[in-house]
């Protein structure tokens, strides 16, 4: 690692009697393949590295990012970037970081098979294989890679990490085709660990799973109901309500109005601490500590160590989404939700891995009581409004229940629902946790990030479709 | 540019088919604001090379990082030393055993082999950008917007400067440098009233951040009181920040690769008619003050304007060379060093101003900004947006209220059938949903399908 260079950047912050400093160096490497239609497409590896800067003067903040290193252009863009913060101090928000302790900690995600260790060709096999079982699909777009993240976290008040994450991410694309109509969908894998997850994956058998979903729906479906219904949606969904209308309106720089111009505010404000949002089966956490997950860490990219969230503890609103900027303004301790995607981004108050904790309810039993209903395992289009108030779902490969028992496959039902009515409404959460992908995006310039969609099967009480 | 030299001349040796090599050096300056308070002062100083090698049909790309600076020159002191010569032969060595290692790519068919003078774009690089006062630029933004009403003022003020060269296999070289301003700004007033707009600009005086911050301020100004819209069927305005990302997934659909991937509504459309005749949409490379404006695409072929939509009629999918061969046409100009890309979406601009557009609609809603664009599917064009900051209610011609809470659930190849009017003062943009540069004008579609929460 060019940790000499990070050191160094560091070493001119201190000189330049900074409030506070701190250097992310950031090395990647990573490799990518993708077959289109059977065919291979580009396929490329990436070596980058670079740094990210970060200061407090006079309460104004600072960045700087580079990947040239060099210590003549590394002072010289720190400087720059310390001149023009002091240039403009009367035009300066009053910045200020919640006191956090000083962390020291090398820390890395093993690898059972090393990613490097598997020769592209076998990926590429594993590819074809994948296509061969859903060949039938009229547009098949399948894109298998990794990334080793390394980073040297150090600070101007000691703290220092040193962490080393691989991922490994897996992305289709299918479009399917019968009886003159098509469906679409595009779904994620990724885990942190070596190649074992992705055998784990068994990415075969759950693609041709997906296609014949997809097919029986277009062969069979029937038009879906409207009005009043009960709707038991599957841990896909769940896992995207939980991260749209719970995670995004939970992170406090948007309750705090920082992300107001792109990414939103929320409909969240800080007084509703202590607040019902949902029913008593309502609990929501994020955590970034989860083994093997999209969204793992152990300290932040302040240096602060994670732990799990609390977002809503049995229907009330019970935590935000900190980093140290907002945790000052809310006059607490961060809980270490900040995250870049990479070096040459700041840090923002992000989600890791947010998942609705499992109830005690076997799928089937809450289907079993719903004389009449729907049930939503996956959808396609989807959104919510940028105050994370009413949302949008269109289900993809759905069911009618009758007498308590799944029935014919319906089509796209939709739900159009505000947060409170959504969390309101559930009235029994199930056992069968799963965690999805998804890559978030947030901030301007915009970063995507990894994190985990998570959650059970759930129920939702007289929602009316469509 | 010492280094594109070597790695062609070592690549070459190697004896590969085509390869492509641009080199990319960049230094950014952005401010970022909210509740009328700079937050965040950056500067970034970045830059790679970019390779892209086939043999044997095989495809690869990948870039190379730390080793050249903004003037090309590699190494600590400015010299293109033996040390980094050595560290490029071992990266062309991984090069060459990854390639061993994939397979190949059926249907490609090389690259541009053609070397061309180019013409410069108008208005595409301005010095000036060196001197700018970014902190003026966002004082005097966020003042006009005061002026207006606004209280709390949010945004991003960006200034950016490049320099690209290209070398090809082929012999294909060419340089150019590139300015970009960006500014955009929210505003907020009290509960749900707020208006945005962005700006962009390659020169420095055609970007003024009073007329930013002054239409924000307005738009916030008049959404006073909104209220809950309702669900039904309405003739719609787009505001240019409202059609922006709309046009990204026209311009995206538009390339071959998405038509070949199923990521397409135009797949099957080429000579039919697919709209109204009054919708005329261009990829347009060449555009004066572009901000996707480029000589040149990633093989060295000129750039041009390509008509996607003429008349109703759609005309062209995009295409680079080895594309272009497999379709049997010639390629547009479009190569990125994956795949064909747009550079900027133009709409042919109509002659219907905005008060004639209000003044046409019976029952309408004029609406500034949207949010959060999903598609459902794109073979069919199937999508969902959210309206947000001023979204008005029109009845019998004339504005009567602010609305809020509404979604556009719509097909894209319905709405480009029932355009009825478009506007005449298109507007340069690029937003956060909307990457790809468009210049466009309000465009009027009657018989949206406007939805609303119904729990």
């Amino acid at each position: 690692m060019y940790k000499d260079f990070a050191d160094y950047a560091l070493s001119i912050l201190k000189k330049e009697k900074v409030d506070y400093g701190e250097v992310r160096l950031e090395e990647t490497e990573g490799e990518g393949l993708v077959l289109k239609n059977g065919i291979p497409e580009v396929s490329g590896f990436e070596n980058s590295a670079g740094v990210g800067i970060r200061f407090l003067v006079n309460n104004s903040l600072g960045f700087a990012s580079i990947n040239k290193f060099e210590k003549k252009k590394i002072s010289q863009i720190v400087l720059q970037a310390i001149k023009r913060v002091k240039r403009a101090r009367n035009m300066n928000a009053n910045v200020r970081l919640s006191e956090e302790s000083v962390n020291k900690k090398n820390y890395k995600v093993t690898q059972k098979i090393n990613l490097k260790d598997i020769d592209p060709d076998k990926k590429m096999k594993l590819l074809h294989d994948i296509d061969e079982k859903i060949k039938k699909a009229a547009g098949r777009y399948l894109s298998l890679s990794y990334n080793l993240n390394k980073k040297y976290i150090i600070t101007t008040e000691g703290t220092k990490i040193i962490s080393e994450i691989p991922r490994n991410h897996f992305t289709y694309f299918l479009t399917v085709q019968s009886n003159g109509k098509s469906a679409q969908k595009f779904w994620q894998y990724c885990n942190a660990g070596g190649f074992e997850v992705v055998n784990q994956w068994k990415l075969p058998e759950l693609m041709l799973k997906e296609y014949k979903a997809m097919d029986l729906n277009l062969r069979k479906a029937e038009k879906s109901p409207k009005g009043k219904i009960d709707l038991v949606v599957g841990p896909e969904v769940t896992g995207i309500m939980v991260h749209e209308s719970v995670g995004h309106p939970f992170e406090a720089d948007r309750i705090l109005g920082r992300e107001a111009a792109q990414a939103g505010e929320s409909f969240v404000h800080k007084g509703m601490i202590g607040e019902k949002i949902g029913s008593e089966q309502v609990t929501v956490a994020d955590d970034p500590t989860l083994d093997k997950s999209a969204g793992y860490y152990l300290y932040d990219d302040e240096g602060v160590k994670a732990r799990r969230r609390y977002l809503i503890k049995n229907g009330v609103i019970n935590e935000f989404l900190h980093n140290r900027e907002t945790a000052f303004d809310m006059n607490l301790r961060s809980n270490g939700a900040a995250r870049s995607e990479s070096f040459d981004k700041e840090a923002i108050v992000r989600m890791a891995n947010t998942f609705l904790v499992p109830g005690k309810f076997s799928e089937s039993e809450l289907i079993k009581d719903i004389k009449f209903g729907v049930y939503m395992r996956d959808f396609t289009e989807w959104n919510i409004d940028d105050k994370r108030f009413q949302m949008k779902y269109v289900g993809s490969d759905c069911y009618l229940i009758k007498n308590g028992k799944i029935s014919n496959p319906v089509l796209k039902p939709i739900i159009e629902i505000t947060t409170p009515a959504l969390w309101s409404n559930v009235d029994a959460v199930g056992k069968n946790i799963e965690y999805h992908t998804g890559t978030c995006g947030k901030g301007e310039p915009m970063q995507g990030v990894p994190a985990w969609l998570g959650g059970p099967s759930m129920r939702i009480r007289n929602v009316r479709l469509g | 540019m010492e280094i594109l030299y070597y790695f062609m001349k070592k690549l070459k040796k190697r004896n590969v088919d085509d390869a492509v090599l641009s080199f990319n050096a960049s230094n950014a300056r952005q401010i970022k604001f909210s509740d009328n308070k700079i937050v965040k002062d950056a500067v970034e100083l970045l830059s790679d090379v970019g390779i892209f090698v086939v043999k044997d049909k095989k495809i690869f790309t990948t870039t190379y990082k730390d080793t050249v600076d903004e003037t090309g020159l590699a190494s600590e002191k400015g010299n293109f030393n033996e040390m980094k010569k050595k560290e490029i032969d071992k990266f062309i060595n991984k090069i060459m055993k990854f390639l061993k290692a994939i397979h190949p790519k059926r249907d490609y068919f090389g690259i541009n082999e053609k070397t061309f003078k180019y013409n410069e774009i108008n208005e595409s690089y301005d010095p000036q950008i060196k001197n700018l006062d970014d902190y003026d630029y966002v004082r005097r933004g966020i003042n006009s917007a005061f002026k207006e009403g606004a209280k709390r003022t949010n945004g991003i003020f960006e200034a950016h400067e490049s320099k690209n060269t290209l070398l090809t296999s082929s012999g294909v070289e060419f340089s150019e440098k590139k300015s970009e301003l960006y500014f955009s700004m929210r505003c907020f007033i009290e509960k749900d009233e707020s208006g945005h707009m962005n700006a962009v600009s390659r020169i420095v005086k055609k970007l003024d951040p009073e007329e930013v911050g002054a239409q924000a301020g307005r738009i916030a100004r008049d959404s006073k009181n909104p209220v809950n819209g309702q669900r039904g069927k309405y003739d719609i305005i787009l505001s240019p920040m409202a059609f922006a990302p709309l046009l990204n997934s026209i311009g995206d659909s538009a390339s071959i690769f998405s038509v070949e991937s199923g990521m397409s509504f135009f797949s099957n459309k080429l000579g039919k008619k697919i709209g109204n005749e009054k919708v005329t949409i261009y990829d347009d490379g060449t555009l004066a003050n572009g901000l996707g404006s480029s000589k040149a695409d990633m093989e060295g072929v000129p750039t041009r304007r390509t008509p996607l939509i003429e008349n109703g009629l759609y005309k062209n999918y995009l295409y680079n060379t080895s594309t272009a061969r497999k379709h049997k046409v010639e390629t547009t100009g479009n190569a990125g060093l994956i795949t064909p890309d747009p550079w900027n979406i133009v709409v042919k601009k109509g002659d219907m101003p905005l008060n004639e557009m209000i003044k046409s609609t019976k029952k309408g809603i004029y609406i500034t900004n949207v949010w959060y664009t999903t598609f459902a599917n794109y073979h069919t064009g199937d999508f969902s947006t959210i309206p947000r900051d001023g979204a008005f209610l029109i009845q019998n011609g004339k504005i009567i209220k602010s609305l809020k809470g509404i979604r556009i659930s719509e097909n894209v190849l319905n709405m480009l059938k029932n355009v009825k009017a478009v506007g005449n003062n298109p507007v340069h943009l690029r937003t956060w949903e909307a990457e790809i540069p468009v210049l466009t004008p309000n465009i009027l579609i009657r018989g949206c399908n406007i939805t609303t929460p119904t729990v």
